[in-house]
């Protein structure tokens, strides 16, 4: 796996928007975060890039609850995206459920590397990126 | 001689050993009777007269016909037939009606005999009444049953709700906290701290939110009494009198087919504000904006509907969604998902239900099944 560049973040809550934005800024291993307030303007976005590798996000953090298209749905959707897009995303869900069929669900499906419940603090996100970086994996 | 006086034998000449033959039935408990070729009566025990409403000397040598017209129209006569003229055995089961209006359940047991046929009937009329009994706590206990699991589902999205629409804003609140502790300019603490504002408000709105919709559960006696719908829905409609105004929004009503209703007038309030709010908010701005809220009876229901030609919402996708907490259809920033969950708590605790139809892009209807009139309603 590469090394995370580009992260895609997918929640309806503006205040978490800002505060990830702000704590993934402050790390500066980032260059770049796409935020999206649903799943289906987050699937019109990867559409629109998916021969793009630069543009494609490299991790994408999704929420569950959401409206007009949910975590579900979105997850349904990629399925079906995922083999038209230049490289692989891993995804990690950052949900405030604490429900165990949420997490067994969303474990269950392949690009699903994660179940995160907020709040997602510095260090979480550090881990995230630690287990991406390219020298622990392969 | 002391042998003859101890044990009288007595042979009488003429004897109908072949009509007595029967007789060791007489005194039993179910019903025996022996029908002729010609649908006489030749014997009956005293349980058959009991059973059948009669007398021995009323059946004997009379037809079945003749004593209980039209019962060779029956089913059950069908069967003895088929035993007259087949002569197999037959095991029927069989309701029968008695002249004098009563219903009776019997078990027959008929085989065919030299004289035509003999049928054995046991009375399970107690039996059938029982089962009958039975049946109806069955589906007492069922409909119980429904209601339990309905409640059970209810509690987990209220789990549901307190994990996500507390949690969210708490972690939040505590991650502003966590960004205040650390070195930022006295600026972006500022900004933080302002933050923390509408945060807490929401926090609490939830929270209030769910007190509402606890009471509505626990709230088992809620007060009845009749209601003029034209008064309460001018009251309803005071709240969005701008609004309609505003949006230019065509509101029209027709409460005749059912003026006053039983009803919670909390309820009734809360149910038709939030199903005109909805109907409003999610208009369409392509035409002018039509709502017509209507009550009326049907298959003894009192119901009330609220038809719009909105935006609709995609039933194929949504259908279970969407009288669920905090599921939203439109991407409308007033949207909370509330309105419709609160609904069909209120409709449901007083027995009735609520139901959408609807057309993206052409409108909704929002079907509310208030109370069963038998049951609720004094006339």
């Amino acid at each position: 796996m590469r090394k995370i560049k580009n992260v895609c973040l997918i929640d309806d809550d503006k205040i978490f928007q800002y505060l990830t934005h702000r704590i993934i800024t402050d790390t500066h291993l980032i260059k770049d975060i796409e935020m999206f307030s649903n799943g289906l303007d987050a699937l019109h976005y990867l559409e629109s890039v998916s021969d793009d590798k630069k543009k494609l996000p490299d991790v994408i953090l999704l929420d569950l609850f959401m409206p007009v298209m949910d975590g579900w749905g979105f997850l349904k959707e990629y399925v079906d995206l995922q083999s038209k897009l230049a490289k692989k995303i891993p995804i990690y869900i950052i949900s405030s459920s604490i429900d165990p069929i949420d997490i067994q669900k969303s474990k269950s499906i392949n690009s699903v590397i994660d179940f995160i419940v907020k709040p997602m603090t510095k260090e979480v996100f550090m881990q995230i990126m630690h287990s991406h970086s390219p020298n622990k994996l392969h | 001689m002391a042998i003859v006086k101890k044990m009288p034998y007595i042979v009488r000449d003429g004897i109908d050993l072949a009509s007595r033959k029967y007789a060791v039935f007489d005194n039993m408990i179910e019903g025996v009777q022996v029908i002729d070729y010609g649908w006489r009566y030749f014997y009956v025990n005293k349980s058959i007269a009991i059973q059948g409403l009669s007398t021995k000397s009323e059946l004997l040598g009379h037809t079945m016909m003749e004593k209980y017209p039209g019962i060779e129209n029956t089913e059950m006569f069908k069967c003895l037939q088929q035993c007259m003229i087949e002569r197999i055995p037959l095991e029927i089961p069989s309701e029968f009606d008695f002249p004098d209006g009563t219903k009776g359940w019997f078990e027959l047991s008929v085989q065919p005999v030299p004289e035509g046929i003999i049928i054995l009937s046991s009375d399970i009329t107690r039996l059938k009444k029982t089962e009958a009994e039975l049946k109806r706590k069955l589906n007492e206990r069922n409909e119980m049953l429904a209601q339990i699991s309905s409640q059970k589902r209810q509690l987990e999205e209220f789990c549901q709700i307190i994990s996500h629409n507390l949690r969210a804003p708490l972690s939040n609140l505590f991650l502003l906290g966590e960004m205040l502790a650390e070195n930022h300019s006295l600026e972006d603490k500022f900004h933080y701290f302002e933050m923390q504002k509408p945060i807490i408000i929401a926090l609490q709105k939830t929270f209030e939110e769910l007190v509402d919709a606890t009471q509505v559960k626990m709230d088992s006696t809620i007060k009845k009494e009749l209601i003029d719908l034209d008064r309460v829905y001018e009251k309803a409609k005071r709240k969005f009198e701008e609004e309609i105004q505003d949006a230019k929004v065509t509101v029209t009503t027709d409460f005749s087919a059912a003026k006053t209703i039983f009803y919670s007038k909390k309820y009734i309030h809360t149910i038709l504000t939030n199903l005109l709010s909805n109907a409003i908010r999610y208009r369409s701005l392509e035409r002018t904006s039509k709502i017509h809220i209507a009550s009326y009876k049907k298959d003894g229901w009192v119901c009330i509907e609220v038809k719009d030609n909105g935006l609709g919402i995609d039933m194929k996708k949504n259908r279970n969604h969407l009288f669920k907490l905090h599921k939203t259809f439109h991407n409308h920033p007033k949207a909370k998902g509330f309105g419709l969950f609160i609904t069909k708590i209120q409709v449901e605790t007083l027995g009735g239900s609520i139901s959408a139809k609807s057309i993206v892009d052409q409108g909704s209807t929002f079907t509310v099944k208030l109370y069963k009139i038998a049951s609720n309603e004094k006339n």
